[in-house]
């Protein structure tokens, strides 16, 4: 469970820092808006996927295989549907 | 939606701030901050994630498909983070059973947005209306609570189990709740099913899942509602890498709708633990009426 509490702190660290760029992606004209505004798409779309890969090595480490493995699968699968789309 | 005011217009320069190719459109940032902000609230408490309210309430208002999906997305991957936190702490979410059904979405959804172009919208757009309907009365039919608290239950039982699609849950301060997922192939069915209109569409299969959930796999509304949550920011995540490879994404909007998002999420993460599951399941089963007309209409 102390895992679980790093994680939520790390996604709590996450959110605010994604609230603080958004606010500054939508409010702070030029360049500088655009990459406050880059940074938090970046940590929209990073946060879940450094979850998954928290989860994963997190049970792989208390030896629950079969979910690891899973997890591991939706990652590949997850790269795999990304590098397809930039492809297409 | 109305025209920019003058002073919003000074985040973008006058012209577009973007990723990319596409031309921004007149959207007013106050009414699309409410709407993202309603949406991810509603989208938080019921699992459906804040697309399939925010995309059509977008192009009802004028704005194009093509640039209201990604900020649909947005909308879902920000109602995703900010119940992260609030849902992790609470030990709600089982992360088990929502990386093993993503699976099967995942690849339903890259199927679905390979195949895309076979599919009218207007025929999609019944589809899903149908769909949301159903699920609505199906989540509507069932009163009382299924899975019942076990009084030798405590505080330090909450959370999923290691090595099954299993967990408990807290139904009040003194009360806890122990479930075990059920009926799983029928269950992944679903949760292809809803990847596979998440790809058609490009809006996220919150609204297919979490009824799949409850009352396919008979997993508790709270728990199947916070998965549900987690799983669409994954869909989401990758979905947006997407439209920013293809410059579909307007930094400015979408950091607008990304700021009300995270707070709607925030809210509506909070309610869903403060409410009891038969007014959850009420409040997801008016919401998919909602959504259901908005399809119909929309088409």
């Amino acid at each position: 469970m102390n895992d679980l509490r790093r994680l939520a702190s790390l996604m709590q660290i996450a959110l605010v820092a994604a609230f603080a760029m958004a606010l500054g992606g939508a409010f702070i004209p030029g360049q500088t808006g655009t990459i406050f505004g880059g940074i938090c798409i970046g940590i929209l779309i990073g946060a879940p996927i450094v979850r998954v890969a928290w989860l994963t090595i997190d049970w792989a480490r208390i030896g629950d295989r079969r979910f690891a493995l899973l997890g591991m699968a939706l990652l590949m699968v997850l790269a795999t549907g990304a590098v397809i789309s930039f492809v297409k | 939606m109305g025209r920019r005011p003058a002073r919003y217009q000074g985040a973008g320069q006058d012209q577009v701030t973007h990723l990319g190719p596409v031309a921004s459109e007149e959207v007013n940032p106050v009414e699309l901050a409410i709407a993202a902000l309603l949406t991810a609230t509603v989208g938080a408490l019921g699992g459906l994630g804040g697309a399939i309210l925010l995309v059509p309430i977008l192009v009802l208002s004028g704005v194009s498909a093509r640039t209201a999906a990604p900020l649909g997305l947005i909308s879902v991957a920000a109602g995703s983070l900010a119940a992260a936190p609030r849902q992790l702490r609470g030990r709600v979410v089982n992360h088990r059973l929502g990386i093993s059904t993503e699976i099967a979405s995942s690849i339903a959804a890259l199927a679905g947005a390979l195949i895309s172009g076979i599919i009218g919208q207007s025929v999609l757009a019944v589809m899903l209306g149908i769909v949301a309907l159903t699920a609505a009365f199906a989540e509507a039919r069932r009163k009382g609570i299924r899975n019942l608290p076990d009084p030798d239950l405590g505080p330090d039982d909450v959370g999923e189990h290691v090595g099954s699609l299993s967990g408990v849950y807290p139904l009040s301060d003194t009360e806890f709740v122990p479930y075990q997922a059920t009926r799983i192939p029928v269950g992944l069915i679903g949760m292809a099913a809803a990847g596979l209109i998440a790809g058609l569409s490009g809006v996220s299969g919150g609204f297919i899942k979490t009824p799949t959930t409850t009352e396919v796999m008979h997993v508790p509304v709270k728990v199947a509602a916070a998965t549900t949550t987690f799983s669409v920011g994954i869909t989401s995540a990758i979905a947006l890498l997407v439209f920013q490879a293809q410059g579909r994404i307007v930094v400015s909007d979408a950091a607008l709708v990304a700021a009300a998002a995270l707070v709607g999420g925030t809210l509506g993460a909070r309610l869903q633990m403060l409410l009891p599951p038969p007014r959850v399941r009420q409040a997801l089963s008016a919401v998919l009426v909602v959504i259901g007309i908005l399809l119909l209409v929309k088409r």
